[in-house]
């Protein structure tokens, strides 16, 4: 867009007093007046004759502008230096050509700069006095030494250091500062280099207006200003008007253009009496300023301002590569901590943990002030957060604001939400991703209120206020003002920032598929097992069953043949002939039993419980019933020692669990008086594997005086056909009863162990779940 | 003695030893009745379905038949369940006598139609005793049906 063609000042404000109300539209392009350090002709640039030129040429040479005006340049200059002149009109353009010429025809024939431009169909002269000095401006090898710093500069702030330190060195002004500007046209002050005994302004900021726009317009085609004098009088041009317009002419590229009084009164109010500025252009686009400032007066010779418009100029050109060189070490840090975090969510088991239980954390992928995980309506902050509530409060509004979308962000969450200014210190900005389709899973990371992390010594001082019922503009004021333009505003995110929260919450969602995948694969081949389990289960039942009956068959034929043998020829037998064959009836008769043991114990395994209300003080009660007889027989008294509870269980099994700890109550004993004791085992009773808490378990107990069992046994004692003595001892049973008790017992969730001492006798527990 | 309790006794039993020790069983408690044994299920029902089909076969069905679960080829089961499905000889008591003593096997043989189901002991004066009742209960006991 070509910049001249925007107008924003408005003519019809020429000669009216500018106010801060106006000076937006003040046409300062056209001031119709110079500042005095110099003096200025317009020339036709057809006739040559001097059509406008400045009052103060009185006061500089001794001729009025009424004697200037309407003629040529003869009674300034030589011919010789006229004659260079002739050469050079053809050439000139909106670019200043310099000239040293002395002032032949002047009284003192002073020597002066004359500074040449074409613009608004007239020939600009501009004259500035040289300075007494006349030292040589150039130094070329500290140039180079500026230059090769600037070139090496890795970051754009260091850049802009260099750049100011390097302003001040060739100008000597007091103060040089960069300003940046902002997307919001805000500015900014980035670096600085100033004498030692004056109040820093780096850090500070100020609002878009404190640059009008006009302003701004004119920056961009004309790179350096420079007022020697702020106290200055401005030197009106005679006459005022353009000789084919009906305004002053246009002197956007006239180094001694007077400028506005508001931007006057602003200097003023500062302390500064002589100012410099230059743009910093990038891509036609205002990006900054390299503003001096000096306490005193201060005149800089045009070639010293041209060497640092040169610098200003290598700014703007090498600024491209400086940002880039920031952009490239921010990706680099974004791209290496993703890969890392990447890495730790990829070796935790619960990925989430790996955002934050190790460094480095999610929260350190993007520039932020903290972070919070948000995840299955658990809440983890990292960094410096708003509290859990807000955090609550926060999420729910993006769920009824922002749920459509997989990422939401804002620079002020107040903006969107008035609610949020509760939080404007720690999340006045947030970045969002979500996490899932469900409400609530986010990762957000925040950032603070810009204003908190302004770092300008001056931000707490009070700015003045009305004087005399004006503004009265100072730097403070600026900053001020500025702050209340970005209330409840953080930093902007930036697109890097944006994409590396996109590619975070990709990965996240690729991880959660494939752990998803891994989930389905993994019921798949569970349901398979299960299917396989199931299948082996139907083979080991068939296999459990045929084996029976197939090691059944021959085992009735060993010992039915062994009866025939005792019956139809025991006459031709002798005694150890006769007690063989018994001994292999007895045989397969005890081998029969380990058979149905096993398969006994194979089915309590596979059949599900038959669950119903037991009253277990009945059924204790009618086993001991059944068992009265051997009871009798073994001298054996029962007792139940408090009331059995009526519970949800398989009742037959039960049954058989009681039936088989009283049978070896009652079987494994020495003592002629042997005693049982059933009953609910104490409260604070815990199994081996910690069952037994009353609120989930009933824990029965089978107490008797017996001999007992080393605890060496305790486990074994419970394994299939294990056995701890010869079945000549105790009417051997199989080694199978307990086997099937603990089968049993865990089908109902419960576990079955003992206690006891070698001698001392036994007592065993076992625990129902009332959960079944 | 009834022409009745002449009827002969079926016995399907693959296993020549339990054959063998439940004839001597019978011949102990001097049952009268001849005993035919088949092998297997297939021989079972082709000498029963064959009643009729030729002159003379079989002379008489058996008074009960006294059946082996688990035979090899055709097994028990499907003796049991084509015997009660098939009008002619549906009321012909069927006793199983086999090995297992899975609840499962019972359940199902009853549901099949069996008239008694039961299992075969390892101990031979168990085995006595048990056709001892069976003798006196099917033969002497009840009162069975009169089959063409």
């Amino acid at each position: 867009m070509d910049q001249s063609a925007v107008i924003y000042s408005d003519e019809s404000l020429i000669n009216a007093p500018i106010t801060l109300t106006n000076c937006d539209r003040e046409p300062i392009h056209i001031p119709g007046s110079v500042q005095p350090y110099g003096f200025l002709l317009c020339l036709d640039p057809d006739t040559k004759q001097v059509v406008h030129a400045s009052e103060n040429t009185q006061a500089l040479i001794g001729i009025s502008a009424l004697e200037l005006v309407g003629s040529g340049l003869e009674q300034l200059l030589s011919p010789g230096t006229l004659a260079e002149l002739t050469q050079l009109w053809p050439t000139l353009t909106e670019a200043a050509k310099l000239l040293g010429v002395r002032l032949e025809q002047v009284a003192g024939q002073p020597f002066y700069k004359l500074i040449l431009h074409r613009y608004d169909a007239l020939l600009w002269l501009e004259f500035e006095p040289v300075e007494e000095t006349g030292a040589s401006v150039l130094d070329l090898p500290s140039l180079n030494v500026a230059l090769g710093q600037m070139l090496a500069a890795t970051s754009v702030l260091e850049f802009c250091e260099h750049a100011v330190e390097q302003i001040r060195d060739i100008t000597g002004f007091d103060r040089v500062v960069m300003y940046r500007f902002a997307e919001d046209a805000s500015g900014e002050v980035v670096a600085e280099a100033k004498r030692a005994d004056l109040e820093p302004f780096l850090g500070l900021h100020y609002p878009a207006t404190d640059i009008p726009q006009q302003a701004r317009a004119m920056y961009l085609k004309n790179w350096l200003r420079f007022i020697p004098d702020v106290a200055y009088v401005p030197a009106r041009l005679h006459p005022v008007l353009h000789p084919k317009a009906p305004r002053p002419p246009d002197m956007t590229h006239a180094v001694l253009r007077s400028v506005s009084p508001i931007h006057i009164e602003y200097l003023r109010n500062m302390g500064v009496a002589a100012t410099m500025t230059i743009s910093i252009i990038q891509d036609g686009v205002l990006w900054g300023m390299i503003t001096c400032h000096h306490l005193t007066p201060r005149l800089v010779s045009y070639e010293l301002r041209e060497l640092c418009l040169f610098i200003g100029k290598t700014f703007s050109a090498l600024l491209r590569s400086k940002q880039q060189h920031d952009d490239y070490a921010y990706q680099l840090h974004i791209r290496e901590t993703q890969a890392r975090l990447f890495e730790l969510v990829g070796r935790h088991d619960n990925f989430m943990e790996g955002l934050y239980k190790r460094t480095p954390t999610v929260q350190e992928v993007i520039d932020c002030g903290g972070a919070a995980i948000c995840f299955e309506g658990e809440i983890i902050t990292l960094g410096t957060t708003p509290t859990v509530p807000q955090l609550q409060e926060l999420l729910e509004w993006l769920g009824q604001h922002a749920s459509q979308e997989d990422i939401f962000y804002t620079d002020s969450y107040a903006r969107h939400n008035p609610a949020g200014v509760a939080m404007r210190g720690t999340g006045s900005g947030l970045l969002a991703i979500s996490l899932s389709q469900k409400p609530g899973d986010y990762i957000i990371w925040f950032r603070p209120e810009q204003i908190q992390t302004v770092t300008w010594a001056g931000k707490t001082q009070k700015a003045e206020v009305l004087q005399d019922g004006q503004l009265h503009l100072s730097p403070r004021q600026s900053f001020e003002a500025w702050s209340q333009t970005v209330d409840n505003t953080s930093a902007p995110w930036r697109p890097m920032e944006i994409e590396a929260a996109q590619e975070i919450r990709l990965h996240l969602s690729d991880v959660r598929l494939k752990i998803f995948n891994e989930l389905q694969a993994r019921a798949a081949s569970l349901s398979r097992l299960n299917t396989e389990l199931e299948r082996s289960n139907d083979e080991l039942d068939s296999f459990a069953y045929v084996a029976s009956h197939d090691l059944k068959e021959p085992l009735r034929g060993i010992h039915n043949y062994s009866i025939f043998l005792l019956e139809d020829y025991a006459e031709q037998l002798d005694a150890e002939g006769v007690s063989k064959l018994q001994t292999l009836v007895r045989l397969s008769q005890r081998m029969e039993s380990l058979i149905e043991s096993l398969l006994q114990l194979s089915r309590v395994g596979r059949q599900e419980l038959t669950l119903v209300e037991t009253n277990v003080q009945e059924v204790v009660e009618d086993v001991l019933d059944m068992l009265q007889p051997r009871f009798e027989q073994t001298g054996t008294t029962a007792t139940i020692i408090n009331p059995l509870p009526i519970i949800r269980c398989d009742q037959v099994r039960i049954r058989e669990v009681f039936s088989n700890l009283l049978t070896n109550a009652m079987r494994y004993s020495d003592d002629a008086r042997r005693e049982v004791q059933i009953g609910l085992a104490p409260a604070a009773t815990r199994g081996p594997r910690g069952t037994g808490d009353p609120e989930d378990y009933y824990v029965f107990c089978v107490r008797d005086n017996g001999i007992g069992i080393d605890p060496k046994h305790h486990e074994n004692i419970f394994k299939i056909f294990k056995r701890l003595h010869t079945q000549e001892k105790y009417g051997g049973g199989t080694g199978a009863g307990l086997a099937i008790a603990k089968k049993m017992v865990e089908k109902h969730h419960g576990e079955i162990w003992v206690n006891s001492v070698l001698g001392q006798g036994a007592t065993f527990f076992f625990s129902i779940s009332k959960h079944l | 003695m009834s022409a009745l309790s002449l009827k002969p006794i079926l016995v399907v039993e693959d296993s020549v030893e339990d054959f063998t020790a439940l004839g001597r069983a019978f011949r102990k408690h001097a049952l009268p009745n001849p005993i035919l044994r088949c092998e297997d299920g297939d021989q079972a029902l082709e000498y029963l379905q064959g009643y009729g089909k030729r002159p003379g076969w079989p002379q008489q069905l058996p008074a009960f038949v006294l059946l082996d679960l688990n035979m090899p080829g055709t097994d028990g089961r499907a003796v049991l369940a084509v015997l009660k499905q098939d009008p002619q000889l549906q009321s012909i008591p069927v006793i199983i006598f086999s090995t297992s003593t899975n609840s499962r096997d019972i359940e199902e043989c009853y549901r099949l139609g069996a008239n008694s189901y039961l299992t075969k002991p390892i101990d031979y004066a168990v085995l006595e005793e048990k056709t001892r009742l069976l003798v006196s209960y099917w033969l002497n006991t009840s009162e069975l049906p009169l089959l063409g």
